[in-house]
């Protein structure tokens, strides 16, 4: 939460891009460039899992664009996202803005990776991605309209430089509340 | 918008088009070649969505601005050393895309 109160798990700096830095010009191509990316990745996801259940709304932005600093030792302890902030969080789209020198992994403890071939060996129980400037990552907190337990994510301690991202949660058009808690 | 990005949503359109199946429940192994591989929960990364000088224009946006600090828990370090142990590192480039190599997305799977 960054709403000024003091936070469970959650260390660092963060703003909110509101008033007229959500109509610069900057925020508004790549939001647009977010919701094109997200809306063709979810036509496939839907025809294919129906992850986010059988009416597949489209998505687009449930909050302003939040820009979040993480300097040494700063992290976030794991959550869903979409118990935070609105409840219109059904999608997070990440943005790294710099490249941390050492440690600031997005890591997700509940993921799944397994070879479909290969029977339910299970290949690793959890995915981390790596700050790395310009890298985005999109996923979804929910699946077929309920919580989805692997999309348990944290932000790890970062070691050494700074960590910087932008998130944009995303909501379905029904949903969609421009609110933040 | 630059052309770059142009050309970079334009691949990714592609990519999710061409490779709908591949990209989620399949995506290719780098460290062994042939494998497909699922993920949960659904996720996708690529590569350079944003230039850098996007990326450094956010940051300049965003500063000053109405920062919150928030240090209610420090998170140790030593502890989460053990997370990194077994935990592996997952990435979707679609760099050789823009370079007109053939359409395919890379996913990397990197254990301990």
């Amino acid at each position: 939460m960054t709403d000024g109160h003091v936070s469970s798990g959650r260390t660092s700096f963060s703003t909110f891009l509101t008033g007229e830095k959500a109509s610069h010009s900057l925020v508004v191509t790549i939001e647009k460039r977010i919701l094109d990316f997200v809306n063709s990745a979810q036509a496939s996801l839907d025809e294919i899992e129906g992850i986010t259940g059988s009416e597949a709304p489209q998505l687009v932005s449930a909050e302003p664009l939040q820009i979040v600093r993480y300097t040494q030792g700063q992290g976030y302890t794991s959550h869903y996202d979409n118990r935070a902030g609105s409840q219109a969080r059904k999608a997070t789209f990440m943005l790294y803005l710099a490249t941390c020198e050492s440690g600031g992994h997005t890591f997700f403890p509940r993921a799944r990776v397994w070879n479909p071939d290969s029977g339910e060996e299970q290949l690793c129980s959890g995915i981390k991605i790596a700050p790395v400037k310009g890298r985005c990552v999109f996923f979804y907190n929910i699946r077929n309209g309920k919580e989805d337990e692997c999309s348990l994510h944290e932000a790890m301690p970062v070691v050494s430089g700074d960590k910087w991202i932008a998130t944009l949660w995303l909501g379905h058009a029904a949903s969609s509340v421009a609110q933040v808690c | 918008m630059f052309a770059s990005q142009r050309a970079l949503l334009r691949c990714a359109r592609k990519l999710l088009q061409k490779h709908r199946t591949d990209l989620h429940r399949s995506p290719r192994c780098l460290k062994r070649p042939g494998a497909w591989l699922s993920v949960s929960p659904a996720l996708l990364t690529m590569d350079d969505f944003l230039t850098s000088a996007e990326c450094d224009a956010l940051i300049a946006l965003g500063t000053p601005g109405a920062w919150h600090r928030v240090d209610a828990i420090f998170v140790p370090l030593e502890s989460m050393e053990e997370l990194h142990i077994a935990y592996g590192f997952f990435s979707l480039s679609i760099r050789s895309m823009i370079s007109h190599s053939p359409l395919f997305a890379q996913i990397c799977v990197d254990r301990g």
